[in-house]
């Protein structure tokens, strides 16, 4: 059967239930109950607010910075773009309805400002009209120049009120924004803010009648405007006429102007003609009232207030009457009155002042140790250190060590008759031949792990071994020959953790050690039992809170402990603990520790790489990525580090970073997208295996940005010259220099024999190469028709030519652990504990001891 | 009904009628649970996201530039990836416990792909489309699509044939 038909036919089976039928849909969308993101953005449509509103509200709520910027940067998303990026966002139920409140609040706002302002503008339109009633009832007929200075006092007397009553406007309207928090304040609960607005409607409709009063105010002044007529009729004319005459018509007035000419030239026209035209004269100046008034708008406002200002920009004095100079009156102390009452209610907290708390964004300051311990506690629920799905969850151990071969003598990590971790070791003398073996003892509890290393600094030639015993690593650093005799060790170091890796530099050895401590056993005033201890020359202490490296957000008492062990001077010991959550991992490459951190705070993923410097001061720095990065596929190449992970839309993608952290980019499309378990750089090439039953191998050049054929791994031989050894039907040991052309090059082969493989194809540290670069040894196993054969070879460079010295072969037996190295004259390997040592020459067995 | 009625009733939901919506959706909604439960491990999930698709559509239709059944349907099909997205990552999506010894096998085989290869597979088969429509529908690249229904291909083969 195919797939096809099983997938369609699962799919015909498929059941509708009833939640989904129409009928049941119909009621849901009626009741509209759960607020959705659709629904947020149908609601804010309907306040009609601009865009850069809809930023602000935005910017001041839950959703995460990459969500803002896509919606910020796209101003034309559509509708299900917008929608997916919402749900993708922090921003829940609740969110949305307290973004709608405070959206719904301003809009409020908004539309009581604008009403108040229409209010203000038809007031002062009715003024000038009540103005211009009275004034008509006072003109003579006679007075022919009365007409064009009714026409041009309006302009300044319909002012007047203006500069009243706007500020008027205004200090009504602030009481009642001070009483209004700013948007980014009303990011609270909508029970909160609810009330708000409608709060708001009462003390802005206190205000109203401010404005509505002043309609019976102006209609009560009209009377007595009538009243007053006729002593201003008496008195008036001949005042009024010389200083109008003066005044020049504003210029911005084209329409006045026009006028006045008419009118100048009227002055000659006889004067029955002028009594037609009066009347014709008050028609138009209705129909332009009706006119103005239909389109009041902030320019007319403006325009009005030009004409406050002479050519000078100085005032013109006003010339105001009486009914309006009463109603400006009254209309200043019902404005004053209100003010006063509304500070009295606000005094005996009659109008309430709401405090909105504004959910804080999860921030820490920590600079204590107490601090570091309360944040933890804390930040326990906002944090959360769990990978997303889909990302690999690969334990990835440390690599052990269990030979090393010094130059005088060779140690080998075996166990005793009950099953525990011991060192076995035996010196090589200065004739090639091995002595008398030794065993020690060096930990009282029984080892979980036990490596050992040889160093060699300056004129020490040191023993390395680090062990694992509960929760501890443990470093001791002995001269080659101090420890067969357990003299005094050079380093005796202890730190919390279990090992997780070491380097081993020019001067000193580093050792990495993770501990994962329980925030339940923490005690503030006690440092050691939520931080790192370390422990040398029997001095324990918790690590300075100086040389904790905090993350982005401090939730865990997890850390990675980096000690520095000098191999001459115990004094120079350094530390630093890195704080990480729970999905961390780490890289060590030549000459530097990374870690990388992921943790998601309040949703929104954060990812640190943090960079150790493995030299004398452990200087740390790091590095934060908006984004996923799976800590198991961790890893560090010579120039460039990377990591697989997910980008700000959940797309997988691999970070590249410089090895000083101070670049980043990110590569799509990698490995097709599918799940990498395992991640190794050679080189600056990174190769990426896939998760799954048949994994495939993808490797990728970090420089370049783009596939690599698979990288070779070699080892320096001498200064411009590299070995390695590749695999295919016969083993070939190549060297080249470090453009990789080719130097010399030899295959291993032989006839009747097949399966021809090195180990030291994957781990090039499996060759041994001489201090000057002259010899070079190489595993090799192959199949000879009856069983694996172990060979030892050493070859000769010299004159651009390879030359085989010689070989140890070994007919019998499997090995697994195969160490070799070249000291002076002879060659020491090391074959499970097995050392045979040879003559470099010919390659002559000296002496063959099973340790 | 045909399209000349579902025409009709695009052009009365854009006016918020919801009646005519409620008989558009009657129009589409057996695919559209079919892919929600077809990409989602529990029939709680798909039917959370079948109504907040609902919702959302009815919210946003008013005014919305739909010009016929066709940009209909795939307007609501983006809207639903999105809400199957947002269960991915909000809801507490379980494997059922699915008694029918098929269903059990083909459910069993789909949960366990990734989410996204469930969803792009899920809205390539019920809806019939190519890579790049898909890819369109479900907010991803034509790469990603291609990737996710090869992958879902060799998993569900491995799983569901082998059983057969």
């Amino acid at each position: 059967m195919e797939l096809d038909k099983i997938l369609k036919d699962y799919i015909a089976s498929i059941e509708i239930p009833q939640k989904v039928m129409p009928d049941a849909v119909k009621d849901m969308i009626l009741q509209n109950s759960e607020m959705t993101a659709g629904m947020f953005l149908k609601n804010l449509k309907q306040l009609k607010i601009s865009g850069s509103e809809f930023l602000e509200l935005l910017g001041n709520s839950k959703i995460g910075n990459a969500e803002y910027r896509r919606i910020e940067e796209n101003p034309h998303l559509k509708y299900d773009e917008l929608l997916s990026i919402l749900d993708n966002s922090a921003l829940s139920g609740e969110d949305y309805r307290v973004l709608l409140a405070a959206a719904a609040h301003r809009h409020n706002l908004m539309e009581e400002r604008r009403r108040r302002e229409e209010e203000a503008v038809a007031r002062l339109e009715r003024d000038r009209m009540l103005e211009q009633n009275s004034s008509d009832k006072t003109d003579a007929p006679a007075e022919e120049v009365a007409v064009p200075v009714e026409q041009a006092a309006p302009v300044a007397e319909e002012v007047v009120p203006v500069e009243e009553d706007v500020p008027a406007v205004e200090e009504v309207a602030a009481p009642i924004e001070e009483d209004v928090p700013a948007v980014e304040e009303v990011a609270a609960p909508v029970e909160e803010v609810a009330p708000v607005v409608e709060e708001v409607v009462p003390v802005a409709e206190e205000t109203a009648p401010v404005a509505e009063e002043t309609t019976p105010v102006a209609e009560e002044v009209a009377p007595v405007a009538e009243e007053v007529a006729p002593v201003a009729e008496e008195t008036a004319p001949a005042e009024e006429t010389a200083p109008v005459e003066e005044a020049p018509a504003p210029e911005e007035q084209p329409e006045d102007q026009n006028e006045q000419d008419e009118q100048e030239y009227d002055e000659d026209e006889p004067e029955y003609e002028y009594e037609d035209e009066d009347d014709w004269e008050y028609e138009e100046y209705d129909s332009e009232y009706e006119d103005e008034y239909d389109d009041y708008s902030a320019r007319s406002v403006g325009n009005a207030l030009e004409g406050l200002v002479d050519e000078n920009g100085e005032p013109i004095p006003s010339r105001r009457s009486k009914p309006a100079l009463i109603a400006a009156f009254i209309l200043a102390v019902v404005v004053i009155l209100s003010g006063v009452a509304y500070k009295v209610l606000k005094y005996y907290n009659i109008i309430p002042t709401y405090t909105y708390t504004v959910p804080e964004k999860f921030s820490q300051n920590i600079t204590t140790y107490t601090e570091l311990a309360d944040s933890v506690e804390s930040a326990n629920k906002a944090v959360d250190c769990r990978l997303p799905e889909g990302f690999s969850s690969k334990e990835i151990k440390p690599e052990e060590n269990h030979t090393a071969i010094g130059q005088q003598y060779v140690i080998y990590v075996s166990e005793d008759e009950n099953g525990k971790k011991i060192i076995k070791g035996c010196a090589v003398g200065k004739d090639g031949k091995t002595g008398k073996t030794f065993t020690t003892d060096l930990f009282e509890e029984e080892p979980e792990l036990l490596n050992v290393y040889a160093a060699s600094a300056e004129d020490t030639n040191c023993f390395i071994i680090t062990a694992q015993s509960k929760d501890k690593t443990y470093v001791k650093i002995y001269e080659e020959s101090a420890l067969s005799k357990l003299e005094e060790p050079i380093a005796d170091h202890a730190q919390s953790g279990g090992y997780a890796g070491c380097y081993i530099g020019d001067d000193a050895f580093y050792v990495v050690s993770y501990v994962s401590m329980d925030a339940k056993d923490s005690d503030s005033a006690k440092p050691e039992t939520f931080v790192p201890s370390i422990t040398t020359s029997d001095r324990a202490r918790a690590v300075a809170f100086n040389d904790i490296i905090l993350p982005y957000a401090a939730a865990r008492f997890n850390y990675y402990t980096v000690s520095r062990l000098p191999f001459h001077d115990v004094g120079d010991s350094f530390v630093k603990s890195v704080q990480v959550g729970d999905s961390s991992g780490i890289a060590i490459s030549d000459g530097a520790f990374y870690c990388a951190d992921y943790i998601a705070v309040e949703g929104e993923p954060h990812s640190r790489i943090t960079k150790i410097a493995l030299d004398g001061g452990l200087a740390p720095t790091f590095a934060d990525i908006s984004g996923t990065v799976d800590p198991h596929t961790f890893a560090a190449g010579t120039d460039k580090i990377a990591a697989i992970g997910q980008d700000d839309e959940k797309l997988p993608v691999m970070y590249v970073l410089s090895a000083d952290l101070a670049e980043q980019s990110a590569m799509k499309d990698v490995a097709k997208g599918k799940n990498i378990s395992e991640a190794f750089c050679t080189g600056n090439t990174i190769s990426l295996i896939t998760d799954g039953d048949e994994p495939m191998r993808y490797d990728i050049d970090l420089v370049n940005m783009k596939s690599a054929d698979t990288p070779t791994q070699s080892i320096q031989v001498s200064d411009n010259v590299y070995a390695y050894a590749s695999v295919e039907d016969k083993v070939t040991l190549t060297l080249c220099d470090k453009d990789g052309k080719q130097l010399a090059a030899v295959d291993i082969t032989a006839d009747g024999a097949e399966d021809w493989r090195s180990p030291a194809a994957n781990d090039p540290s499996l060759m041994t190469v001489s201090s000057d670069g002259s010899l070079i040894g190489i595993p090799v196993i192959y199949f000879d028709g009856v069983t694996d054969v172990y060979k030892y070879m050493l070859f000769s460079f010299a004159e651009g030519k390879l030359k085989q010295n010689g070989s140890i072969i070994l007919m019998e037996g499997s090995y697994s652990d195969i160490s070799a190295g070249i000291s002076g004259k002879y060659l020491i390997t090391a074959w499970d504990g097995r050392i045979i040592t040879a003559d470099t020459a010919k390659v002559k067995i000296i002496s063959d001891t099973k340790l | 009904m045909d399209n000349k009625e579902l025409s009709e009733l695009i052009r009365r939901s854009n006016g918020g009628d919801s009646d005519a919506y409620i008989k558009l959706y009657a129009a589409v909604y057996r695919p559209l649970y079919k892919i929600a439960r077809f990409a989602l491990k529990s029939e709680d999930s798909a039917v959370t996201a079948m109504q907040q698709t609902v919702k959302d559509s009815f919210a946003a239709i008013t005014g919305a530039d739909i010009s016929g059944i066709g940009a209909f349907i795939e307007w609501i099909v983006k809207i639903l990836c999105t809400k199957i997205k947002l269960q991915y990552k909000t809801a507490r999506d379980d494997d059922e416990d699915i008694q029918d010894e098929q269903g059990y096998s083909v459910r069993k085989g789909l949960d366990s792909l990734p989410n996204i290869d469930r969803l792009v597979l899920a809205v390539s088969i019920i809806c019939g489309c190519d890579a790049e429509k898909t890819a369109r529908l479900c907010g991803y690249t034509q790469n990603t699509v291609e990737v996710c229904l090869t992958n879902a291909e060799v998993v569900l083969k491995t799983g569901l044939l082998s059983q057969v």
